[in-house]
């Protein structure tokens, strides 16, 4: 008897965290939960479009793999973030599948931050598009799928992210306060760029729209 | 003490300086084609490959097969043909093998687009040379014989992230991202890239993405064998057993028409 009452409430607990719940998802973007997660409205927007002028990234449209890979990233110490780290480690196993389903779900949406530096702009294009052999970088579309709107489970979307969240995040990769990234490859990357070209890049991509073009 | 400085490689002109006439359009369309092969070359291939996928940097890298590094080099007489093969003649094979497809008519305009895109290239290079950085890196023998089980360990580390578990490659919007390394949209038995050396080379210089040199020569040569012992597209070749297109067609340092697991290779995906 006790062990089918332990059995059922297994069961009952393998079927939540197997199925992503919306609404629970929901009452966390908007209210946060009582064990120290924040409402995620007040950084990243109801439409996860994020505040690029701020700092804080788009969530709209990211897998749910990578999604909830960064909260976990965030909860073992792998990304650095004073402001995350306490909301991951208040979220549990089946809040984060709700909220990577919740997210992946939702329509990039487009930046509306412009670049005011045209040359910056041009000279980011370049790099995204064909690369910076010279030094061994590679195209950033080679790997974040065309014009950067993301592939498979492992490399996001890049395009229509607020240049500071951009920037940030290489200069993380850089510093080591950000290694999460498979096989280093982000960290090389970052290595390899000077903060001028890093910032070329991170103006280029904010103007990239998320539309595909047939 | 003073070093000898390694010659400068050979610098192929910028993209900025094509000309805007009709020169310009061609060598143009040329890198298209090279850049995305599925669309600008689409009734001549049968698989997922482009021409970049092997020639990085839209085939300006040095150690990746450089397409200045090859045009100075035709026509010549090949082994692969027994015959002299010209600059056209070549790309047209890498139709046949490469993007497992046929060959367009050397006065096409796929062919007479890449030619130009090469000799536009290969601008100021010694005919006739063969140039620092031409074709691919040529690894010393291993160590150890390559074995299945140790390039399979590296191939989960370093290359499945991009390439996929079943080496599927990985794809986006309809577009080849990260190609396909085996099996029915990879290139087929015929293809250079099959034979162990030179995916080796290529690996050790190129892979991961942006991490070229990071492998061992011994992990570069383990994982090209690991590649390369899977079942691909039919050589086009064969047109009786296995056994008789071995003998005729690879002399050479490959797994075609080997037992690997139980398997005979060759049979085709």
């Amino acid at each position: 008897m006790v062990g089918k009452i332990i059995l059922s409430l297994f069961f009952v607990s393998v079927a939540r965290a197997e199925s992503p719940d919306l609404n629970l998802a929901k009452e966390i973007i908007l209210k946060g939960n009582k064990t120290g997660a924040l409402a995620c409205i007040a950084c990243h927007q109801e439409n996860g479009a994020g505040i690029p002028s701020a700092g804080f990234p788009q969530l709209a449209g990211l897998s749910s793999a990578y999604f909830s890979k960064q909260i976990y990233d965030f909860k073992n110490m792998l990304r650095i973030n004073p402001v995350m780290q306490p909301i991951a480690k208040g979220l549990n196993e089946s809040e984060i599948k709700s909220l990577a389903a919740y997210f992946s779900a939702l329509a990039p949406v487009a930046n509306t931050e412009k670049s005011t530096a045209p040359q910056l702009v041009e000279e980011g294009r370049l790099i995204a598009e064909k690369g910076l052999w010279e030094k061994g970088v590679p195209a950033c579309f080679a790997c974040h799928g065309p014009e950067g709107r993301g592939v498979g489970d492992n490399f996001p979307p890049i395009v229509s992210q607020g240049k500071t969240y951009l920037i940030q995040q290489f200069q993380a990769w850089k510093k080591g306060t950000r290694k999460n990234d498979p096989n280093q490859l982000m960290k090389t990357v970052a290595m390899k760029l000077t903060d001028k070209e890093i910032n070329a890049v991170a103006n280029f991509l904010g103007q990239v729209t998320m539309e595909v073009k047939k | 003490m003073s070093f000898a400085k390694a010659p400068a490689p050979f610098q192929p002109p910028a993209e900025k300086d094509l000309p805007d006439n009709e020169f310009g359009r061609v060598v143009r369309f040329g890198r298209d084609v090279f850049i995305d092969t599925q669309k600008n070359a689409k009734p001549y291939i049968g698989n997922a490959l482009n021409c970049v996928n092997c020639h990085l940097n839209a085939g300006r890298l040095v150690n990746s097969a450089p397409l200045w590094g090859a045009y100075v080099l035709y026509p010549a007489y090949r082994k692969k043909t027994n015959k002299v093969d010209t600059l056209a003649s070549r790309i047209q094979g890498c139709f046949m093998y490469s993007m497992n497809g046929k060959a367009p008519a050397a006065d096409s305009a796929e062919i007479t687009g890449l030619v130009t895109y090469m000799y536009w290239l290969a601008k100021g290079a010694p005919t006739g040379t063969v140039l620092p950085g031409q074709g691919y890196l040529e690894l010393k023998a291993p160590p150890r014989v390559p074995s299945w089980e140790a390039g399979q360990k590296v191939y989960e580390q370093n290359c499945a992230l991009c390439h996929g578990a079943n080496g599927e490659g990985q794809f986006a919007e309809g577009k080849t991202v990260f190609p396909p390394l085996w099996g029915s949209k990879s290139f087929n038995w015929g293809a250079g890239m099959h034979r162990i050396n030179t995916a080796a080379g290529f690996i050790k210089a190129n892979m991961p993405l942006g991490r070229g040199g990071m492998l061992t020569e011994q992990q570069a040569w383990d994982v090209a064998y690991f590649m390369n012992s899977h079942e691909r597209p039919k050589d086009p070749r064969q047109t009786t057993s296995i056994d008789d297109a071995k003998k005729n067609f690879h002399a050479e340092n490959c797994s075609y028409g080997n037992e690997v697991g139980g398997h005979k290779l060759g049979q085709g995906d």
